[in-house]
């Protein structure tokens, strides 16, 4: 028995590496999008995709440790310590919210809907943290406007994990 | 679980309902006003670096921000704007010109932020 346990331990363990290094991948992909809309905070997302597929197939434990490994190694490979900042709360705030969702909310929202709340959140997260560190009221002015585009490209990110997630259930990667 | 479900669109009506209404919540606020004067205001870390009266401008100038932020921000009459900056993103270049009241350019990683005010003409 205490073989499988340990092979099972491995599984889990490369699995989660693997996340964290496609979280990587994807986040190095999202800076070499150029985005046409001057507004700190107007991102596509698509690390958020690994998120949404850690949430479904290990839990929030899981994710946060996803978001804090990945945003601390892209911190490293460049970026400074004020984006650290931004992307580390933001994930964490979207991977609790989204976790919460997922866990009680399921019926009701689709993956899409986790999403979408997701980037939502993401966006609110960091505008409340980027508010506190410069000190400045004015980029509240910024909040509706990342709230539109956290519904648009959480529509899109959670379109994509939703159809990830399935066939990941149908290769039974990931139990 | 794939389809979208009632919840999502309920959720998504009220988030951009609540984005809606800050909006014109904001664009009320912001209001131009032909008489005000316009004050174009730099801060950087929350403190007021520079308070530039952008209708009393004769020449175009630039000013280097110091605290070895490595921005430039370029002033003339009217109107104001990032230059130049070393951050990754330079989001606050791209955003522009800065000519209205309630206009605003943000640098985060570097923690600075322009953004124009009205003040009544007396």
């Amino acid at each position: 028995m205490k073989r499988g346990n340990n092979l099972k331990e491995t599984k889990y363990s490369i699995l989660l590496a693997l996340m964290i290094s496609q979280a990587l991948v994807l986040s190095f992909i999202e800076s070499l999008i150029p985005y046409s809309v001057p507004i700190p905070g107007v991102k596509l997302g698509l690390t958020n995709i690994i998120t949404l597929i850690v949430i479904i197939f290990f839990g929030m434990r899981e994710a946060i440790l996803v978001v804090i490994v990945r945003t601390v190694l892209s911190a490293l490979f460049g970026g400074g310590l004020y984006t650290f900042l931004f992307s580390i709360t933001g994930g964490i705030f979207s991977a609790i919210i989204m976790a919460f969702l997922y866990k009680n909310a399921l019926g009701k929202l689709s993956i899409t809907g986790i999403s979408i709340a997701g980037a939502v959140s993401h966006n609110i997260g960091q505008l409340l943290v980027a508010g506190v560190t410069i000190k400045t009221s004015e980029i509240f002015y910024y909040t509706p406007v990342l709230m539109i585009s956290g519904v648009i490209t959480g529509l899109c990110i959670g379109i994509c994990s939703a159809n990830i997630s399935k066939l990941l259930k149908k290769a039974h990667m990931c139990n | 679980m794939n389809m979208f479900k009632k919840g999502d669109f309920l959720l998504t009506v009220i988030v951009i309902v609540l984005a809606l209404t800050a909006l014109a919540f904001f664009k009320c606020y912001s209001s131009n006003d032909a008489k005000e004067q316009r004050i174009a205001i730099v801060k950087a870390n929350g403190n007021i670096l520079y308070r530039i009266n952008l209708d009393n401008i004769k020449e175009s100038r630039d000013i280097a921000l110091p605290e070895s932020s490595g921005e430039i921000i370029r002033v003339e009459r009217g109107r104001i704007r990032f230059l130049s900056a070393d951050c990754p993103d330079n989001l606050c270049v791209k955003t522009g010109w800065l000519s209205k009241k309630g206009d605003m350019a943000v640098c985060l990683p570097n923690r600075i932020i322009i953004k124009i005010e009205g003040m009544k003409d007396n």
